[in-house]
């Protein structure tokens, strides 16, 4: 089982969009896709109309958890957890650590939705995904928000890995291309981080949002998508290249 | 993996400030027990505590991110930080953010060898280190920045024999390739050198000397015609590195500079190469003629001349802002 986490501690940078459709066109794909909804908010887990729940996350957090015997193909854990381990979560963690593997056999992808801010389940997310994908966007904070999450990693490594995480890149969400300081700061973070930028990046679409809302990825949404689609299309492609064979 | 009292948000807030400079007791830093140094010598610690002493430790040391006994180990500034201890006074350091055990080495490599001050041992063990762990020698050089023909040299000199391993902190390079060479045709003779030659006197010019000598003894003509330099092509004397890119284990130093000579002569022989006529020549400027003790690395500049490429041994050069043409040899 491949596990991409999607992680950024700022809120709204399209967490939840970019997590959606990595799950649906792995799904399209015919793959065994668990999705793990780890946002209290469970958007992803309302969006997701066509995974099957297997209710909420707390086992993996718990000691004895037994995967389920026949997992549907495709399948989603959600977070209703009211804060249970909040307080202590050093337990939790080191059950999940234990737990998570467990998933393996009976899935070909896992793709985590994370919540913003910092806390020990985005520890818990970076610490058993294989691959992460850091979506940005180019507001006042974004390049802010780049070096919180450079500094989770580095956390997470240091403390929950023994092999450190793969970073499949930085991606552009909300993009204006008629935004002279949006193509400014793109290039910049460019300059900054190198070939870990994807080359593509998702523009301002409301299509995205309105898909979520449909409970339909882009690509079903009935909707004249020509405008939408293909910079769906092509993230996706370049984030399954960049995720290869890391795993 | 154990998360007793672990704090995900004041771990995280360490990584945030590991840029910063804090103040650490000497207690809790350890030397790196790989560190690329090897030999550290008191009287620099001395020297180096007396202007701590005086002007404070303006350098602060690397150290790795905190490990799991809440220690910290040491990745560059080892000899600073046991002059503090010696001063007694808390040591200014900045934790690295990531600790790749691997990279650390290449940038130690670079720190202290940028300084010129590693002996030949301490390469030699870095170089054999660094290909034993499957890293090449193109991609070593490349990290280092230093040439890959001198480091396929050191890289030679791991299997040198014993007794001449044992010489390697106190004699150059190009001393304990000559001697390997040496050693290679005639292993008594070279024993007989090391044991009556101080190691000061083991200059580049004695050494070669003896390789040259036992080589005439017992090599002579045959091996020297049957060498010929099919992979050179003529000219291509800038870049001697080719060569020996594809077999990196041997130190083919003296065949290099073999070939070179040959090809030299070769060039002479066949192109009587009028030396006023070298106009239009892509030579790099001339280091003049005082080729330092013997063998030293020669970059001949090449011409061509009649649609032929030919290697400068000698020229007469008139060089802009001066006065009167003179000759200029790369002999």
């Amino acid at each position: 089982m491949k596990t991409i986490a999607i992680n950024v501690e700022k809120g709204g940078a399209g967490k939840t969009t970019i997590a959606c459709h990595l799950a649906w066109i792995l799904a399209d794909a015919g793959h065994r896709v668990l999705f793990l909804d780890l946002d209290r908010q469970c958007n992803a887990t309302a969006a997701l109309a066509e995974f099957e729940s297997l209710g909420t996350c707390k086992p993996l957090f718990e000691p004895r958890y037994s995967p389920p015997a026949s997992a549907p193909r495709l399948s989603i854990y959600s977070n209703r957890m009211g804060g249970e381990y909040d307080a202590d979560y050093t337990k939790a963690l080191g059950n999940i650590r234990t737990n998570f593997p467990q998933l393996g056999p009976a899935f070909d992808f896992c793709v985590i939705d994370t919540p913003p801010s910092w806390s020990w389940i985005n520890f818990a997310a970076l610490m058993v995904a294989d691959s992460l994908i850091i979506p940005v966007e180019l507001g006042p904070f974004g390049p802010a928000s780049t070096k919180q999450v450079s500094d989770s990693i580095a956390t997470v490594n240091q403390r929950g890995r023994t092999k450190p995480i793969h970073v499949a890149g930085l991606v552009a969400n909300r993009v204006k291309a008629n935004d002279r300081a949006q193509m400014e700061m793109l290039a910049a973070i460019r300059e900054k981080v190198g070939k870990n930028l994807f080359t593509s990046y998702l523009p301002d679409r409301a299509h995205y949002s309105q898909a979520l809302q449909e409970r339909v990825p882009v690509w079903r949404l009935n909707k004249d998508v020509r405008g939408s689609l293909p910079a769906m299309r092509a993230f996706l492609e370049e984030a399954m290249t960049r995720i290869g064979s890391n795993g | 993996m154990d998360f007793d009292n672990f704090d995900v948000f004041s771990d995280k807030a360490e990584v945030a400030d590991a840029d910063r400079v804090l103040l650490l007791d000497p207690d809790q830093l350890y030397p790196d027990p790989e560190n690329v140094r090897r030999d550290i010598d008191p009287a620099t610690i001395n020297e180096m505590a007396g202007t701590i002493e005086a002007r404070g430790q303006l350098q602060p040391v690397t150290v790795a991110p905190k490990d799991e006994e809440g220690r910290y180990r040491i990745q560059f500034g080892e000899r600073r930080w046991r002059a503090c201890k010696q001063l007694g006074i808390k040591v200014r350091a900045i934790v690295a953010k990531a600790d790749d055990p691997a990279q650390v080495r290449i940038d130690q490599f670079i720190e202290n060898d940028q300084r010129e001050n590693l002996s030949t041992a301490d390469v030699v063990a870095f170089v054999a280190k660094e290909v034993a762990s499957g890293r090449t020698l193109a991609d070593l050089a490349r990290q280092t920045g230093r040439n890959r023909t001198l480091l396929t040299r050191y890289h030679g000199l791991a299997s040198a024999p014993d007794y001449i391993s044992a010489l390697l902190a106190d004699i150059s390079m190009r001393s304990a390739v000559a001697l390997t060479q040496a050693a290679k045709v005639d292993d008594a003779a070279t024993r007989t050198f090391i044991a009556n030659t101080a190691t000061e006197d083991m200059t580049v010019l004695a050494c070669e000397r003896l390789a040259r000598d036992v080589g005439a003894k017992k090599t002579s003509a045959p091996t020297e015609s049957a060498a010929p330099p099919p992979v050179m092509q003529p000219g291509a004397d800038g870049e001697p590195e080719k060569a020996s890119d594809e077999t990196p284990v041997d130190p083919p130093a003296p065949t290099t500079d073999k070939i070179r000579d040959e090809l030299a002569e070769r060039a002479q022989d066949a192109t009587p190469v009028s030396l006023t006529a070298v106009s239009s020549a892509s030579a790099p400027a001339p280091r003049s003629a005082k080729a330092k003790g013997g063998k030293q690395k020669i970059e001949r500049p090449t011409i061509e001349v009649d649609g032929q490429r030919a290697i400068v041994v000698e020229a007469l050069l008139h060089f802009d802002g001066e006065d009167t043409p003179r000759i200029v040899s790369w002999r």
